[in-house]
């Protein structure tokens, strides 16, 4: 069987509010993106391939075994949810044991996957400690290693860093990386940074709707040419901000050197490297997506 | 092994604690974990044994008749729906419908029935202030005489008195139908229903009686399990007919609140091996604590008779036997609709049956051992509990009871593990909507 995720049609609704509009996506090994603003589906996308949800129609087969499967998906699936916790009164090796004996792992397969992911997620020397003294990128890292218990081939892990720190952040990442060179690894997130750090292809997600699914690569072509920087005096932002799409600005002395979105830039600008969080910004301009800052009723600084 | 790491959850737990504290408490209260001052001792004559129910139509019938004239006068029925006492006040057409019964068990015409409740009713059109004390009394024929105030002197003396006596050829399975019938008129749960009618039959026990009682207790129970019958009906109607659904509804909710459902539910394991380790797991760990006091308790009349032979297993047989179901009930409806609801009303359900059922046996006499009682009872009073032969009696019926709710039980489980299995597939939404519509009423409740 293919590692490979093949999603056809797939419509979900929660009453009336149609939360997935005929998604349609190819997911191959290693770690692919969904990346979208709060809200736009992806944790109903998430749980629907996690097995959490039922779909309305269309097709989901997940390395050539129908989502209708329940049994057998569960069995090559590994789930980090957005929120989650552990028994806080267990140590880290009780819930390891704990959810392995759930996985339906005998006590050696148990005890060997145990010492093995701890290692791999550095928590070994923590084994002993109870769940509730764990820091939350220490929670993080025990909550991928019991999504690996199995072994599975393919791993969901919905909006993982939000709440850690930088470093812990960067580690995760690293972590998840090294944990996608053999399986499928799909990484929810509105956080584009962690998207750029950890994957080849991606998927861009609003208001249930697919509106880009590719490569990085492809989305920041997509973006040459029409990113552009300056330097504004500050007074001068306000006005600025409501005439440009603004993708990121820092400020020197009296100065604030901004970075915008645009067809073509003006006499001051200068065209720039696109990054990511700008491909992404662009693709909700143009998609109608993108709320300015006076339609959200915002005048302050970003 | 996921039997042993759910158990091992829940006995870690203070409310685990607490739950061997209420039952040691409990059973403490009613001395029944020490019963080495209660030793039964083979009757001598000349003795008061105490009395027993027989139904004996003699002396059903004009005591129940003697119950049923005084609250007809005073208009003033006492009643037990659902365990709890209930004063029922009948109106003037099924005050007619009580007379008319009165007057088929005692002959009198209806008319005058009616006119000497009014009598007695001193005048009072709602009868309130009748009084039963003096005035009536059962003579040794058996005959209930109610004599007139002496102020009253415009009533001649054939006038002063009236005879109140069950007719002389009433059969009793007659008399019987005619108090269903009032029963029924009652709205149900009176003394006068065909069950309760035993209640009427109190007799001494003779010492034959008494001597036979003692033998079957010593041949059939071998001693030791009259007193596990007692432990049993204490520890099954104070404690394992409802506490163990709060470790049941804990155990369900360790889940949601350590918020790991979602890890759990993607988890390879089948709906019904989680459902059911975490249900026997539970009911181990009810049973485990019940099961040692069990013969702490029954261990203490060991060495109080001499060469008897006793029944060691006595205990252990009236734990699986008598307290388990009941226990088992408990634990499966606490699973159930707290996986359903995601909210804790399963105690308050399984309070509200355990209170109601608890009250129902308030008015069993003993062996009560009807089949829809959670708890069954065998014990009305002092030594009680060596009613071998009520026992014997009734043990088809006990048996047939606890196999019932051992099987309803079960299919309480088999639901609880549909309702597991939709939740993980996200097909279960009616628990949010049970939840709001929870929550609403409380919020509707802070209002007043």
């Amino acid at each position: 069987m293919d590692d490979i995720i093949e999603i056809k049609n797939l419509n979900k609704f929660y009453g009336k509010k149609h939360a997935l509009q005929n998604v349609n996506l190819s997911i191959g090994q290693g770690m692919f993106g969904l990346l979208g603003k709060n809200g736009a589906g992806k944790t109903t996308l998430m749980k629907t391939l996690a097995t959490l949800l039922p779909k309305k129609d269309g097709e989901i087969i997940i390395c050539g075994i129908p989502i209708e499967n329940v049994k057998e998906i569960r069995k090559i699936i590994g789930y980090l949810p957005q929120e989650f916790s552990l028994y806080p009164s267990m140590s880290v090796g009780e819930v390891m044991n704990y959810l392995g004996i759930l996985c339906g792992l005998s006590a050696a397969e148990r005890k060997e996957r145990t010492e093995m992911l701890l290692q791999k997620v550095n928590l070994t020397e923590h084994r002993n400690k109870k769940v509730k003294t764990l820091s939350g990128g220490m929670k993080h890292r025990l909550g991928i290693a019991q999504a690996l218990l199995n072994n599975p081939r393919v791993l969901i892990v919905d909006e993982p860093t939000a709440g850690l720190d930088p470093e812990e952040r960067v580690r995760f990442r690293n972590s998840l990386s090294e944990i996608a060179q053999d399986r499928i690894v799909i990484l929810s997130t509105h956080i584009v940074g962690d998207i750029e750090a950890a994957c080849e292809d991606i998927a861009i997600l609003n208001e249930g709707k697919v509106l880009y699914n590719g490569t990085v690569e492809g989305l920041l072509c997509a973006a040459q040419g029409k990113v552009f920087a300056k330097a504004v005096e500050k007074a001068k932002l306000p006005q600025l901000k409501r005439e440009l799409m603004i993708t990121g600005m820092h400020t020197q002395g009296k100065e604030v050197h901004v970075r915008f979105l645009s067809e073509s830039g003006d006499d001051n600008a200068q065209a720039c490297e696109p990054n990511i969080e700008d491909a992404y910004m662009l693709y909700l301009r143009e998609s109608g997506a993108y709320m300015p800052l006076s339609d959200q009723g915002s005048g302050g600084e970003i | 092994m996921l039997f042993l790491r759910e158990m091992k959850k829940t006995i870690f737990n203070v409310s685990y604690v607490l739950f061997v504290v209420v039952l040691i408490v409990a059973l403490n209260s009613q001395e029944a974990l020490d019963f080495s001052g209660s030793k039964m001792i083979r009757p001598k004559e000349g003795e008061s044994y105490g009395v027993t129910h027989k139904e004996i139509p003699e002396i059903i019938m004009p005591k129940a008749l003697e119950k049923l004239w005084s609250e007809f006068c005073e208009n003033n029925y006492r009643t037990y729906p659902i365990g709890l006492i209930k004063h029922v006040k009948l109106n003037h057409n099924e005050q007619g419908q009580i007379a008319k019964i009165l007057s088929d068990i005692t002959g009198m015409d209806k008319a005058a029935v009616m006119e000497a409740q009014a009598e007695c009713s001193d005048g009072d059109e709602e009868g309130l202030a009748f009084h039963v004390g003096e005035d009536m009394v059962m003579n040794d024929n058996g005959e209930f005489v109610f004599s007139r105030p002496d102020n009253e002197t415009n009533h001649s003396p054939e006038e002063k008195n009236f005879r109140l006596t069950v007719r002389d050829d009433m059969d009793y399975s007659e008399f019987k139908a005619l108090m269903q019938r009032v029963d029924d008129i009652l709205g149900g749960g009176s003394d006068y229903d065909a069950e309760s009618l035993i209640g009427f039959g109190a007799v001494p026990l003779s010492y034959e009686e008494a001597l036979r009682s003692y033998e079957l207790a010593v041949k059939s129970d071998r001693i030791t399990g009259g007193y596990a019958r007692l432990f049993s009906d204490y520890a099954g109607a104070m404690v394992m007919c409802v506490f163990p659904v709060f470790l049941a509804v804990i155990m369900c909710m360790k889940d949601r609140r350590a918020r790991v459902e979602e890890l759990v539910y993607t988890k390879g394991i089948s709906a019904a091996r989680v459902i059911l380790s975490r249900y026997l797991a539970v009911i181990a760990a009810a049973m485990l604590p019940v099961m040692i006091l069990s013969y702490i308790s029954n261990a203490t009349v060991w060495g109080m008779y001499g060469e008897a032979r006793l029944d060691y297993l006595a205990p252990l047989k009236y734990d699986i036997g008598w307290i388990m179901p009941g226990a088992m009930m408990a634990v499966a409806l606490g699973m159930c609709l707290t996986e359903l609801t995601n909210t804790p009303i399963a105690a308050a359900v399984q309070g509200f049956w355990w209170l109601v059922d608890l009250n129902m046996g308030m008015r069993s006499v003993a062996a009560s051992y009807s089949l829809f009682r959670l708890a069954p009872r065998h014990n009305a009073g002092e030594s009680s509990y060596f009613r071998t032969q009520d026992f014997t009696d009734n043990y088809n019926r006990l048996a047939a009871n606890r196999l019932l709710f051992v099987l309803l039980s079960l299919l309480v489980v088999a639901m609880t593990i549909i309702i597991y299995e939709c939740k993980r597939k996200g097909k279960l939404n009616g628990n949010y909507k049970i939840r709001r519509a929870i929550s609403g009423l409380g919020n509707r409740k802070n209002k007043f």
